[in-house]
């Protein structure tokens, strides 16, 4: 068979045809995933709040040690976000108990949960804290373990387990995984301020666990089993992005007093940073917290994929920092070894 | 002992739902698990024939036509908690269907066939072991290997091919300091903790399946458990260890007591799954989970 000849003239038109289809092949393999619309909506969303949106305010507040200046280092943290009137209110505080090692900076230290508990009642709350571990069978103990009984007794606060917990289907708002809904616990669905109290670590994983991947504690153990492995099946980013959209705390206050580096969340170094970061955005937060270990924001697959769909705010130019400049108490963290 | 048992009991029958079923906690919404451990908790006990009867109803309706059971009503998805109410259902034929499931669930789950020494290199196991997994599609883990393990064999199929496997899944899962935790034994070549409950599970498992006093990770997990023992505060770890130890140990005196930590009202910690297996371990698994003395 004989081909006919190309003019110059189709040849032109030849080209032109296959530049205007290369981009929107590149589009189709980029949002093959998760469909070209839902794609489109991210982006617009997250351009949208880029331009438009609000600034966050990010409060960062040095505070060496666990002694008795954390209590006045938490309410300097708290105090310029502008917490509403919690007066009778049910307050729920989460610390992360993934698993308590001895020696190993793996959990919110129990001063930093004291004073939190301390700040919520005085502001009239009612304050439960409630967590589900994602290693350990026995929430009880393992509260002890990690020296939490003395302060639940002290301020005479209940602990739930939200590994056991009741449960209610909640439909997934951002649509960022395979998953359509999630059983998620009802004391935290039902608490009128839901505050999240993460340890600053990285992961080896993840790259850093801070506010919004702590939420991977609030999904039950037993209807997602130990180590809660269907969110690692669906991919870490979107599920931790998913969780954060879908039951997003009220606010966050990270225990960066002394965080943890390399091998995290369990077996990494202690990192004495001398800090408390606190916000109600959760994705500024996280961001800021990745500055202050000197990472890149951009190296956190989650945090990326959080700003840019508009889930919060990732941007520095967009982040009121208040208290202590981030160039004040920036560290260099060593990044967790890479699994697999 | 008379003490706990019969005001454990009593805490049991009075936090029994309606329509027969247990939660978490008094008041709670059903689930398969808490029901199953409290029908095993109530079994043979005097005057709580109408609540089993009960009990056993429910679950039974909570069957799916393939054999599985969910975690809870509202839950569609086969679960891990198959095994236990298999083990609750144990003489009925929603027991026998559910044994059933298990089986086919292990044999549905691939071959591993990829290269293995990443992972032995990395976490420490043998990805061509084959367990059980919390839920179709998850990896395999020590708890729902060692519940399906348990409810085969005391449903008296101790020498299935899938049983062998399990034992063997259980044996590659074991921790660097003796016992269980949640099935990982090495995190990037760092030894993981492990936990008393995953401890005692695998090893009631172990005993149900025909394992040997004296095989060498028996003996480990047991020291373990003896290790641990006097720093256990929690009825839910206490619980586990003196269910598994007896198994092996015969009874030991100096293991701390169970009824310092009842509560007036005969829970513990007002827990249902607490109460319920402080009861068992009271009672000693042998005539409660079937296994042979």
């Amino acid at each position: 068979m004989k081909w006919p000849r190309l003019s110059r003239r189709g040849a032109l038109r030849v080209g032109l045809v296959a530049a205007a289809l290369l981009p929107l092949e590149l589009l189709r393999q980029r949002t093959a995933d998760r469909g070209l619309g839902p794609w489109l909506r991210w982006t617009f969303s997250g351009r949208a709040r880029d331009l438009f949106g609000p600034n966050s305010t990010v409060s960062v507040v040095r505070q060496p040690d666990y002694g008795v200046g954390v209590p006045a280092a938490l309410a300097a943290a708290l105090q310029p976000l502008g917490l509403p009137d919690l007066r009778g209110k049910q307050v729920v505080l989460k610390p992360n108990l993934i698993d308590h090692i001895p020696d190993f900076p793996t959990t919110t230290h129990p001063a930093v949960l004291d004073a939190a508990i301390a700040y919520f009642q005085a502001a009239g709350a009612r304050v439960t804290v409630a967590e589900g571990s994602g290693f350990r069978r026995d929430g009880r103990q393992l509260i002890h373990e990690a020296g939490y009984n003395p302060v639940l007794d002290g301020r005479n606060v209940p602990y739930v387990d939200l590994n056991y917990d009741d449960l209610e289907r909640v439909p997934v708002k951002g649509g960022y995984s395979r998953l359509e809904a999630l059983f998620l616990p009802r004391t935290v669905l039902e608490a009128d301020f839901f505050v999240t109290l993460p340890k600053m670590k990285t992961h080896h994983w993840g790259v850093l666990t801070l506010a919004m991947k702590s939420l991977y504690g609030v999904v039950p153990g037993v209807r997602y089993g130990w180590p809660k492995n269907t969110l690692h099946i669906n991919g870490i980013p979107p599920t931790i992005v998913e969780l954060a959209q879908t039951v997003p705390p009220s606010l966050a206050i990270v225990d960066g007093i002394v965080g943890m580096e390399g091998d995290g969340p369990l077996y990494g170094t202690p990192r004495e940073t001398g800090v408390l970061v606190a916000g109600r955005d959760l994705v500024a937060v996280d961001a800021t917290c990745a500055r202050i270990m000197g990472f890149d924001p951009s190296e956190v697959d989650y945090l990326s994929f959080a700003g840019w769909a508009g889930v919060g705010v990732v941007a520095e130019r967009k982040i009121r920092i208040v208290g202590t400049p981030i160039a004040e108490v920036r560290q260099r963290y060593e990044h967790a070894p890479i699994f697999l | 002992l008379r003490g706990l048992v019969e005001g454990g009991r009593e805490f049991l029958i009075a936090a029994q739902r309606p329509e027969g079923a247990w939660g978490y906690r008094p008041g709670g919404m059903a689930f398969v698990e808490p029901t199953a451990w409290a029908l095993l908790a109530l079994r043979g006990g005097p005057d709580v024939a109408a609540a089993v009867r009960r009990g056993q109803d429910w679950l039974a309706g909570q069957q799916r036509p393939d054999g599985a059971f969910g975690a809870f009503p509202a839950d569609s998805l086969p679960s891990w908690m198959s095994g236990l109410a298999a083990l609750a259902l144990r003489g009925r034929p929603e027991g026998e269907h559910a044994l059933d499931w298990l089986i086919r669930l292990q044999r549905s789950i691939p071959l591993f066939t990829g290269d293995p020494e990443p992972l032995r290199r990395t976490a420490g196991i043998d990805g061509r072991k084959r367990g059980w997994p919390w839920a179709p599609g998850d990896a395999t883990w020590t708890e729902p290997t060692a519940i399906a393990v348990l409810a085969l064999a005391a449903g008296g199929r101790r020498d299935a091919p899938e049983v062998r496997d399990g034992i063997e899944f259980l044996f590659d899962r074991a921790g660097p300091d003796g016992g269980w935790n949640l099935g990982n034994p090495f995190m990037l070549g760092k030894p993981m903790r492990s936990e008393v409950p995953f401890t005692g599970q695998a090893l009631l498992a172990l005993r149900a399946a025909g394992v040997e006093a004296g095989q060498p990770r028996v003996s480990a997990a047991l020291a373990f458990l003896r290790e641990r023992l006097p720093g256990l505060v929690s009825p839910h770890s206490l619980a586990w260890a003196r269910l598994a130890l007896p198994l092996w140990d015969g009874p030991r005196p100096d293991a701390p007591a169970l009824a310092p930590l009842q509560r007036a009202d005969g829970s513990f910690e007002g827990n249902i799954l607490m109460t319920a297996l402080a009861l068992v371990a009271e009672a000693g698994a042998t005539p409660i989970l079937g296994i042979a003395p």
